[in-house]
């Protein structure tokens, strides 16, 4: 009986494509299915995988032209395959999600996917990308409200990678290109090396509730670290060098992240001769270097097809413990007045009122409900500033 | 003054969707039959569970009471037993402890110490405008080291009562009397429930109650919530929040009118729209004729994000108590918002675990067709009455909450006779 688990990978939007199509390059995609879902018929033609395995969303509204940075045209052209996405979907036992936040595709588009996997009750692993702080602050505030409204609430597993890491580890001259490139790689090796973690084979599991677990504490921030070494490189010093490898790994963020972890999920995949006194070794250095109190999640699973190699990957997890005027990147929240840490001087910005009129309906002349400082009359998704698509 | 035992009963809902009421015979050597059943829509006159137009409401109290004597056959006597329905009022639970030390001669505890410590227990500091609605027996504590359900026939040194008080705004409270009052019923006859305590006693069963439930009643203009474990009452309490604000939600995030919004919800067209497989978008003819086509994905978020508000607000007043991880019987969702698959989904996601729906299921009597979640606290509402009409000894005089309190203690505690022990 094949008791292999069911995992597709599934990129959403120009950057999810563009990353699926890097994972089709990896030795180890074989063992996933991959799904590519865009608005923009361009960017799924550039895509390399089967075209079976493509939908081109909305293509009877948007004509195949993307939905030029608009989240809520992005949600409403999801929305609109979204008989195709259930059955393309149904019948997996994990799903893997990718994409970049900030713009219209994915932005719109993962919430109603959250919703998809929800209703059939699959377990789903969303892993986006926030903007570079470079593509301006309205982008990011996008991809922060789309976070904090919308996937938090939603998805039970959300793992954000801000872009930014990539330039501690970037050379100052380097292209934008190449800079997209470099995250599109990185994160495809990221979504490969966790989806490994959770396919079959398992010698010490870690599994999807164990992250889900981890994760129910909402507000917290995560990087991501992969280290990848053969015998061949080191074959005396293969554990410290890949250990080295994975503190390197551009979307970890260096060795600070890991000293400043709460919680860790460690895991170590290898070949058939994976020795047990590796493993011990991997992971007792492992334990070294972060706090004593964090919380240690570790799993080891074998791979025939790594032959003499091994990966260690290491997921690390820092509940944010700032109040709520912090928001979950750091960056300032629209309307919130930022302060200078030291003096307590209100900084130059600007700050605008906010569009929405909020409304109280047919509730309008009770009494008010006021719960956690918050008027509970007031429509929920107003609160949250959320953009409610009424159609047209 | 309660003095005589009468076979006709009445209940009361005073709610922010309806005012209804059942009318039942309580035959001491036969079950509940319900005989009458009025209804009227509020509209508007109860807002959030809250009185707010005091003539309409009795107005359309009168009419329900005209109803319910017309499907009854016969006319209400107004000083026949009533309990009514009270709901909002700022009401919550408080937990209080009383201790007394065991004097008799060979240290056994008798009904004397129990009643003396739950007496005491009762003696509660509260703010000048809280009035105490009743209070429920929770466990007992021997000589600071053995928790029991009952510790008659014990032996101890000292016996400490835990009980939770049920207790709101005076005024509010006032005007639901004032209201039954009003339209005639005599003011010893009517009896002013917590409304979640009423929902629970219409559709928990002993055995739940036994293992640990958590109820959500979750009404149109409020959701109650009570915690029951070894069949005592742990933490219970009310949010001014229902499926109204659901509904008004989507009212303006949709730009519908509000009264479109009902009757989706009313038809359970609102329910088939979630679940549609093939459609996308929800068809609203506008009044000029164009239809608008609504994202389906449009009414999950919003309804989504309201509940997931709602039940956690729930969770966080529940998680006080540290107890959700004993309730073994998980959760039981009524009220007229149970009937949205979306809130039992949010329901087992929030609270982590199994939930039914409650409705009455036990009812007897033409008038069948309140076995709806719906009608869960009405119906709730008439069992006290029952049991308080069968079981309650008129002749004792006591006053009408002391005769509630001991009543509601007797029904909530079944298990008086299980000699059950836990270590705490």
């Amino acid at each position: 009986m094949n008791t292999a688990k069911k995992i597709a990978i599934l990129g959403i939007g120009q950057a999810g494509c563009r990353t699926i199509s890097e994972i089709s390059n990896l030795r180890q995609a074989q063992n996933f299915t991959l799904f590519a879902v865009d608005t923009d018929a361009h960017t799924l033609a550039e895509c390399t995988i089967d075209d079976q395995n493509k939908l081109l969303a909305g293509s009877n509204w948007r004509h195949g032209q993307g939905c030029g940075g608009n989240a809520m045209a992005g949600s409403r052209a999801i929305s609109s395959s979204r008989t195709q996405l259930e059955s393309m979907l149904s019948g997996f036992d994990l799903i893997f999600f990718t994409g970049g936040l900030g713009r219209g595709s994915a932005t719109g588009g993962l919430p109603v996917l959250s919703s998809v996997v929800k209703k059939h009750r699959i377990p789903a692993i969303f892993v986006v990308t926030t903007p570079f702080k470079m593509e301006g602050l309205s982008k990011q505030r996008t991809a922060e409200a789309t976070l904090k409204n919308e996937l938090y609430p939603l998805a039970e597993v959300v793992l954000a990678l801000p872009n930014d890491l990539l330039f501690s580890i970037l050379p100052g001259d380097v292209s934008l290109e190449e800079a997209f490139r470099t995250s599109n790689r990185q994160i495809a090796k990221c979504v490969i090396s966790l989806a490994m973690i959770f396919a079959g084979g398992n010698l010490l599991p870690a599994n999807y509730s164990d992250l889900a677990e981890l994760l129910q504490q909402k507000k917290s921030s995560v990087s991501i670290g992969i280290g990848l070494c053969s015998a061949k490189d080191a074959p005396e010093e293969k554990n410290t060098l890949l250990i080295e490898r994975m503190l390197q790994s551009p979307l970890l963020g260096g060795v600070k992240k890991v000293k400043e972890a709460h919680a860790v999920i460690a895991s170590l995949l290898g070949g058939q001769d994976l020795k047990s006194a590796d493993c011990l070794h991997i992971f007792d250095k492992i334990r070294e270097i972060t706090p004593e109190n964090c919380r240690q999640i570790h799993s080891i699973s074998s791979d025939e097809s790594l032959g003499d190699s091994a990966i260690l990957s290491i997921i690390t997890v820092k509940f944010d413990e700032s109040n709520d005027f912090e928001s979950v990147l750091g960056y300032p929240e629209e309307g919130k007045m930022t302060r200078h840490k030291n003096n307590n001087a209100i900084s130059g910005e600007q700050l605008g009122l906010p569009l929405d009129a909020l409304s109280r309906g047919v509730m309008e002349h009770t009494a008010a409900t006021i719960i956690n400082n918050m008027d509970m009359d007031i429509p929920t998704f107003q609160r949250y500033s959320k953009k409610i698509d009424a159609g047209k | 003054m309660l003095k005589s035992q009468r076979n006709i009963i009445s209940a009361i809902e005073l709610g922010t969707s309806k005012i209804c009421v059942l009318i039942g015979n309580s035959n001491p050597n036969g079950q509940l039959e319900v005989i009458g059943h009025g209804e009227v829509p509020t509209e508007g006159s109860i807002v959030k569970g809250e009185i707010i137009d005091m003539e309409q409401a009795y107005e359309q109290l009168n009419a329900a009471i005209v109803e319910a004597d017309r499907s009854a056959g016969r006319v209400l006597n107004h000083n026949q037993l009533s309990v009514i329905n009270v709901t909002a009022c700022n009401i919550d639970s408080v937990h209080s402890v009383g201790t007394t030390i065991i004097r008799t001669p060979d240290q056994k505890i008798t009904e004397n110490e129990r009643d003396e410590a739950n007496q005491s227990a009762k003696i509660h500091n509260m703010p000048a405008d809280t009035v105490v609605l009743h209070s429920a027996e929770s466990f007992y504590i021997l000589d600071n080291a053995r928790r029991l359900r009952n510790p008659e026939g014990q032996i101890a040194d000292k016996l400490d009562a835990h009980i939770q008080i049920i207790r709101g705004n005076a005024n509010r409270i006032e005007n639901f009397k004032r209201l039954v009052i009003d339209v005639g019923f005599d003011e010893n006859s009517i009896m002013p429930i917590f409304s979640g305590t009423c929902s629970d006693m219409g559709i928990l069963s002993k055995d739940e109650k036994e293992r640990g439930v958590l109820l959500l009643d979750f009404g149109a203009g409020t959701t109650e919530y009570m915690v029951e474990y070894r069949e005592g009452m742990i933490t219970g309490g009310v949010f001014p929040i229902g499926f109204n604000h659901v509904l008004n939600d989507l009212s303006i995030g949709l730009d519908l009118p509000f009264d479109y919004c009902q009757k989706l919800a009313a038809s359970g067209n609102l329910e088939k729209i979630l679940n549609s497989k093939d459609e996308k978008f929800h068809d609203y003819p506008s009044q000029r004729g164009n239809v608008r086509k609504i994202p389906i994905s449009s009414f999950e978020t919003i309804i989504e994000m309201r509940l997931r508000e709602l039940f956690g607000l729930v969770n966080d007043a529940v998680k006080k108590e540290d107890i959700l991880q004993n309730l073994d019987a998980g959760g039981v969702l009524t009220g007229g918002g149970a009937l949205l698959s979306m809130s039992q989904n949010i329901f087992q996601e929030t609270f982590q675990c199994g939930v039914r729906i409650g409705q009455p299921h036990d009812v007897i009597g033409a008038s069948g067709e309140i076995t709806s979640p719906r009608y869960s606290m009405i119906y709730g509402a008439l069992k006290i009455a029952d049991d308080q009409n069968r079981n309650f000894d008129y002749s004792n005089s006591r006053t009408p909450l002391q005769a509630l309190d001991a009543m509601l203690n007797r029904l909530m505690n079944f298990g008086r006779n299980i000699k059950e022990s836990v270590s705490i």
